[in-house]
């Protein structure tokens, strides 16, 4: 079998790997010559070569295996993946200390509450009748619901934990200054949407704590001066809090919300990688 | 710009970019104000704001009785009645009545009330509203939402 011409060509050598593979000879056999001879070496060599060379293949990875520190910088840049990471970096700013990957520890937060978010949402209905029981049902009968609806809760309060701790950070460092003015706004901006998102995603529950939260919310927004009452009435939909205002406070939690700020995010991570970093200076 | 093309210069001039600004920033401008209107809500499927609450018989005197529904205390003191707000003129939670002492407390708050409705502890700026009062002609009290009245002005049976 071996000394059967190997076939150029992965979709051949794939037909032939299939052929060539005769498993009763193989299970009944001792003697190491009956194996298929797909198991050759000149075989699998033939074969990697060919999978590397395959279209498919090309358009995952555009270059061959990186051999020299050139070939790892020019993936880095060209790679989206990997281009988060700058090509060069100095080795001081890649200490722990430095940022505490408070940032990238945010970012984590919210993926990890987008996943459970989701799967909430195969349970809870945003309707005045529905969402408590729901909530309830969540953390008593559905399988695992527990520990999801504490993932999002928990994640939720450490993610305004850690985007304040990664904002005090930034400040004390003085990482606001001259060239990175514009992404310190962008962060304030990104604050005040994990606000938003922490303040329309504590009245879901649809508990006691959850209506006067928001009651006394909604009355602080009240009490801007000329508009208040009508931003007020915007936000809850109607004079009190309501079914108006669960749907309107479900949508901007779900959809509105995640939506601008996955936008902010990801300008705010570009702009990072674009205004350098400052090696210690 | 060649001859060959008589459409480029036309296409570069300032007059057409501005122009071109200007649609545009004009029809961004209407979509925002159109998506605001939206979510200005025009009609209220809510309770009623006048609404009877039965003989003046059925109040106890001396007491408030709240009527959660409406989130409304009627409080009675002989021959006279008012209607008060139980919602609070703080940051707006319902009050109930004061554990320690006659009138109103606040539970989110602190905030206390006599039992007109003056404010005198905590961080509320105002008395509880009023409503007015009136007699329907099946003989019960009628309270109207929508007209306040000074704390002052009761309703004499």
């Amino acid at each position: 079998m071996s000394d059967e011409p190997i076939e150029r060509g992965l979709w051949k050598r794939i037909g032939q790997a299939f052929r060539t593979t005769n498993a009763s000879k193989y299970l009944n056999s001792t003697d190491s010559e009956a194996r298929p001879s797909m198991m050759s070496k000149g075989f699998r060599e033939a074969l990697r070569k060919d999978i590397v060379r395959s279209t498919p293949w090309k358009s995952v990875f555009a270059g061959p295996y990186p051999q020299t520190p050139k070939d790892n910088s020019e993936i880095a840049i060209s790679s989206f993946w990997l281009h988060i990471h700058p090509a060069f970096i100095r080795r001081e700013t890649l200490k722990f200390g430095v940022t505490y990957g408070l940032g990238g520890l945010a970012c984590g937060l919210f993926m990890v509450l987008a996943v459970t978010g989701i799967m909430e949402m195969f349970y809870y209905v945003p309707a005045t009748d529905h969402a408590y029981k729901d909530m309830v049902d969540l953390q008593h009968v559905v399988s695992l619901g527990k520990i999801l609806r504490n993932m999002h809760r928990w994640s939720a309060h450490a993610m305004v934990v850690v985007v304040s701790m990664h904002m005090l950070r930034v400040f004390l460092q003085k990482g606001y200054k001259a060239p990175r003015q514009l992404n310190w706004v962008v962060g304030v901006i990104l604050l005040c949407l994990t606000m938003g998102l922490s303040f329309t995603g504590y009245l879901l529950p649809w508990d006691q704590l959850a209506l006067w939260a928001v009651t006394v919310g909604t009355n602080m927004a009240g009490s801007i001066p000329f508009i208040g009452s009508k931003v007020r009435y915007i936000l809850l939909g109607g004079p009190n809090v309501d079914q108006a205002t669960l749907i309107r406070f479900f949508v901007l939690h779900v959809v509105v919300l995640p939506l601008v700020i996955s936008l902010f995010m990801v300008y705010h991570f570009w702009r990072v990688r674009k205004d350098g970093f400052s090696g210690g200076k | 710009m060649s001859q060959s093309e008589p459409g480029q210069e036309e296409l570069h001039s300032r007059r057409f970019f501005l122009g071109g600004i200007f649609a545009f920033l004009t029809s961004i401008g209407l979509i925002a104000l159109g998506a605001f209107r939206f979510v200005v809500p025009n009609v209220l499927y809510g309770k009623n704001q006048r609404f009877k609450i039965g003989s003046p018989k059925d109040f106890p005197d001396k007491q408030a009785t709240y009527l959660p529904e409406q989130q409304v205390f009627i409080v009675r003191d002989g021959d006279t009645f008012m209607a008060l707000s139980a919602v609070c003129t703080h940051l707006g939670c319902a009050v109930r009545t004061d554990p320690d002492k006659p009138g109103f407390f606040c539970p989110c708050h602190g905030s206390r009330f006599k039992p007109d409705g003056t404010n005198y502890a905590g961080p509320a700026p105002k008395p509880l509203e009023a409503y007015e009062i009136s007699m329907g002609n099946s003989g019960e009290l009628i309270v109207d939402k929508r007209t306040l009245i000074s704390p002052k002005d009761k309703y004499r049976i």
